[in-house]
């Protein structure tokens, strides 16, 4: 019966309000103010019983026993879903119960996550770590190469150096550097005739050189 | 801001910040999310940020979110609980799906929590309420119901001004 109840939906149609009855003045006293007695000539009337056949009575008491057990039914039904009673309270050491073993499953599976990720971003840094390390060598190496070629080139110069420095003029060698640069005067001046010959010299002892076309 | 402008501004469509699928646990009241702006092992996180957290915040109004840039070796998401707890999850080379899937599993509310929720949300809303934030603002709405007395006047019964009137 209370399933039956359930299944079917109680509603109610609005056709029969289609009218809009609210502007209507309802005139319910109209034939007698209400605090008014019986009236004299209706005072002792006598109703008489309302004769009911006995077949109506009996139908008529079937429907009203089906009719009373399905209110009936109704009434404990929706006292029983609306009952202050069977309304469920908060429970808070239930919510915090449930919220622990929640995070704590959470927690494990975030465990493991972490954990994956852990051997990954450890492998990768260990990787990160070899390649800056390989790089570092091969910068160093690079470095020394370039070191390298830098000292030779200076060792060249340096070589060259003592090589030229074996004619430079030193104090010892100064008085024959003086008498040689004097034995041997040299003038740098010279003249250019129309047909292209050198004269060399001004005043020391100048030297006629024929020069190559 | 205006609405074409900026990148991907798709991401402030209310059909997308709609479609979000994480929704945090109660409990949860702030999440920070650290990684830096530069390195590989930072993307898959900072697309997260770009893409999912105006989706998260939205979903999540009551939820404090925090971008930490530039503070990190490695990526990570932090939750703060209610009750003290915390729960740390690295993010480091992972992409933003997986770091979007394993949230949803680890910090988000389950698909039958959040059934039940908009359901209880629903039973709430009765609609033989009426009145401000119900479905109807007024009884009169209802058809064979009193017309709201400011468009026609009560029946004389229901008016003080005969109701109380002195009899003659």
């Amino acid at each position: 019966m209370l399933s039956r109840l359930a299944n079917t939906k109680l509603t109610i149609t609005v056709e029969a309000f289609s009218l809009n009855y609210t502007n209507l003045q309802i005139c319910r006293w109209g034939r007698k103010p209400r605090w008014l007695p019986t009236a004299k000539t209706k005072m002792f009337r006598v109703p008489p019983r309302p004769q009911i056949p006995v077949e109506d009575y009996e139908e008529l008491k079937r429907l009203y026993n089906i009719y009373r057990t399905e209110i009936k039914s109704l009434k404990n039904y929706f006292t029983e879903k609306y009952s202050v009673e069977n309304v469920q309270r908060f429970d808070m050491e239930q919510h915090e119960k449930s919220f622990k073993e929640d995070f704590l499953k959470c927690n494990a599976i975030n465990d493991e996550w972490n954990q994956q990720i852990k051997v990954e971003r450890e492998e990768r840094v260990a990787k990160e770590l070899e390649e800056n390390i390989e790089d570092a060598k091969k910068r160093l190496e690079a470095r020394n190469e370039r070191q390298l070629i830098k000292l030779q080139n200076a060792d060249e110069i340096v070589r060259h150096e003592i090589e030229a420095s074996k004619d430079f003029i030193t104090p010892e060698k100064l008085d024959a550097a003086i008498e040689y640069a004097l034995n041997n005067p040299v003038d740098y001046n010279y003249a250019i005739d129309l047909d292209g010959n050198i004269i060399e010299g001004r005043e020391t002892g100048s030297r006629k050189l024929e020069i190559k076309q | 801001m205006p609405f074409m402008k900026g990148r991907a501004p798709i991401r402030r469509t209310l059909r997308y910040l709609e479609a979000g699928k994480l929704v945090l646990k109660n409990e949860i009241k702030i999440l920070t999310i650290n990684y830096n702006t530069l390195g590989k092992h930072h993307q898959g996180t900072e697309e997260f940020v770009f893409w999912y957290l105006p989706q998260i915040q939205y979903k999540n109004p009551d939820v404090q979110v925090v971008t930490l840039k530039n503070m990190t070796p490695s990526p990570f998401v932090r939750c703060f609980y209610e009750t003290g707890h915390q729960m740390l999850i690295e993010c480091d080379s992972k992409s933003k799906e997986e770091i979007h899937e394993h949230l949803l599993k680890v910090v988000g509310k389950s698909e039958q929590v959040l059934k039940a929720e908009a359901i209880a949300k629903e039973k709430k809303d009765n609609p033989a309420n009426f009145g401000v934030g119900c479905e109807r603002h007024c009884i009169c709405e209802i058809p064979g119901q009193v017309t709201c007395p400011q468009i026609v006047p009560l029946p004389f019964h229901m008016r003080g001004k005969y109701k109380y009137a002195e009899k003659e």
